[in-house]
């Protein structure tokens, strides 16, 4: 407990910056709601956006047109790059947790107490999800308050179910940071690491989207598994909708094993000076 | 009969590798209860791969150590509630007071008495209020110590102690690790310090390459009967005295040591023409520069 209080003590501030960040970005693109629910609006931009190639539309996450005429498939749309921003704040989170301690050197005062590395892991990966979900819980009451401006609470129920299935991936790349820096024998990278890991699986991801051969390559990257409109389209019944269970499954597994590498690992490092 | 001693350090053939780079080798140490074992060896000996080792930072390559007979890596967290830890390098969280620090330390051990943390600040001279950022090395140091000493550890282990601490701390640090040790702690002291380790310890162990070479009852080093002996003479001179050891020319200086009868020796003496001589006890000093070919 002492151990998880310092390390929230430690990393709320930076928490919250990435929660008033992105809500702030979330508040601004909804305020254009009103905007997009102009029908000449709308239909301007369907006209403008069917003349551009299939392939980068798909890239844009546009593969099925949007009507953003309505709240929920406008609000998935921008939802997609909220994601991407706190998908990017978990895996820093896990690429920093053990390793900032090693590169900062205060890990051999903690080695030091009575204290078991498990015990190390265990309270960082709890504070690390609790600010996680401090980060969230900021999107998300932004998204309902937008909700209730916007369409007087209508979706307050969809906001909820989309925000808590994109913990998904947002989990997959917090345990893959995770597992990465219980490897890692400093912090000066991990920034680096986590960024440049995030945007090569993201943009193979998008290749992966718009050339069909090359379909399977979806798979590394977890943020393109189901997207939040996929998962609203699936949860609102609508025709032809699913999620992708494979990857649902392919989720658990890579967060499992993230998690059981960072123990293994941990747990057999040798600490050098 | 004396009752046996309690171990509290055993190495049994322990080694630690880095690959080709030299780590410790094949070590085997005993640490009894209550006494203050002074660890001694030039840099890259291998004494802080020993107690980095002890205290699990490092997995051994082979042997084992234990630590109040527990294994010092399975049962490491339950050891560490009995040990209080001075790094040579101190390395603490930035963003954090004194205070929170020494609370932070305290909240691993059970039954700190809180009382005890103001005891050891006053008599380290040590700022309470200050963020560790504005500190000093020397007042980091002492937030290592009191650190280490506030839940009253049964074993301590100590890191250069005394770098970067002035000599009046020096001495409160000493006359601290000696209460300690009268309530029954026992130290183990690594230093550079030769001086200091025979000042206060009561055996010596001396690393050399990795290896264990000479384990030393410090009150056994004789000052008494051993001494060093330095003679100045305008030519060479062979001396044929019983005690003589060690014995070389540096340009006209005949250095050896001496541990035979003292008349014996100036009868010798007399029959040459001596410049000058000196004569000094034999220091821990002598013993780790012999080890170390100097």
């Amino acid at each position: 407990m002492n151990l998880f209080k310092v390390e929230i003590k430690k990393n709320i501030k930076g928490g919250i910056i990435w929660g008033i960040v992105l809500s702030g970005i979330l508040s601004l693109y909804m305020a254009f709601f009103p905007t997009m629910r102009e029908a000449g609006f709308s239909e301007l931009m369907d006209g403008k956006l069917d003349m551009l190639p299939e392939g980068l539309l798909d890239s844009l996450g546009l593969t099925e047109m949007p009507d953003f005429s309505i709240f929920m498939e406008y609000y998935t749309y921008v939802f997609q790059f909220i994601i991407i921003g706190i998908a990017i704040y978990a895996m820093i989170l896990g690429t920093k947790a053990l390793s900032k301690e090693e590169g900062d050197k205060t890990i051999e005062f903690l080695y030091a107490k009575s204290v078991t590395r498990s015990q190390i892991v265990i309270s960082k990966m709890i504070s690390s999800i609790l600010l996680l979900c401090i980060v969230i819980l900021m999107v998300m009451t932004t998204s309902l308050v937008a909700d209730l401006i916007h369409t007087s609470g209508k979706n307050t129920l969809m906001i909820l179910i989309v925000n808590c299935m994109m913990l998904i991936p947002i989990l997959v790349y917090w345990s893959i940071g995770f597992a990465i820096s219980s490897f890692l024998k400093d912090d000066n990278k991990s920034i680096v690491i986590a960024i440049s890991l995030f945007f090569g699986t993201y943009l193979i991801g998008m290749v992966a989207n718009t050339i069909a051969d090359l379909e399977m390559l979806k798979y590394l990257s977890p943020i393109n598994y189901n997207s939040a409109a996929e998962i609203f389209k699936f949860f609102d019944n609508r025709i032809g909708a699913e999620l992708n269970i494979s990857a649902l499954i392919l989720s658990a597994f890579i967060f499992a094993s993230g998690i059981v590498t960072t123990f293994i690992k941990y747990n057999e490092k040798n600490l050098l000076s | 009969m004396k009752p046996k001693k309690e171990i509290i350090i055993e190495a049994v053939n322990l080694s630690k590798n880095y690959g080709s780079a030299r780590g410790i080798n094949n070590i085997n140490l005993q640490v009894f209860d209550g006494e203050m074992f002074g660890f001694i060896g030039p840099n890259g000996a291998g004494k802080s791969t020993f107690i980095r080792t002890m205290l699990n930072f490092l997995f051994p390559t082979a042997g084992e150590i234990k630590i109040f007979g527990m294994d010092a890596v399975t049962d490491s967290s339950i050891i560490k509630e009995n040990i209080g830890y001075v790094p040579s390098e101190v390395n603490y969280y930035d963003y954090m007071r004194v205070i929170d620090l020494l609370n932070f330390a305290a909240s691993f051990h059970q039954n700190v008495d809180l009382g005890r943390i103001d005891y050891l600040c006053k008599k380290f001279n040590l700022d309470k209020t200050r963020k560790i950022s504005e500190l000093s090395f020397g007042n980091k140091k002492k937030v290592s110590i009191v650190q280490a000493l506030l839940h009253k550890p049964k074993l301590l282990i100590l890191d250069e102690p005394t770098n970067g601490l002035d000599p009046l701390m020096q001495k409160e640090l000493f006359n601290t690790l000696k209460e300690a040790k009268k309530e029954g702690t026992t130290v183990f002291l690594s230093s550079h310090n030769l001086s200091e380790v025979e000042r206060h310890c009561d055996r010596v162990g001396i690393i050399k390459e990795g290896i264990i070479v000479d384990i030393k009852d410090v009150s056994k080093i004789n000052h008494n009967t051993i001494k060093k002996v330095v003679i100045t003479t305008s030519k060479k001179i062979n001396l044929k005295v019983k005690g003589i050891s060690n014995s070389y020319y540096a340009k006209h200086e005949l250095h050896f040591r001496f541990s035979g009868n003292i008349n014996e020796l100036l009868m010798e003496l007399s029959k040459y023409d001596i410049k000058d001589i000196s004569i000094f006890p034999l220091t821990l000093e002598d013993d780790f520069l012999e080890y170390y070919g100097k």
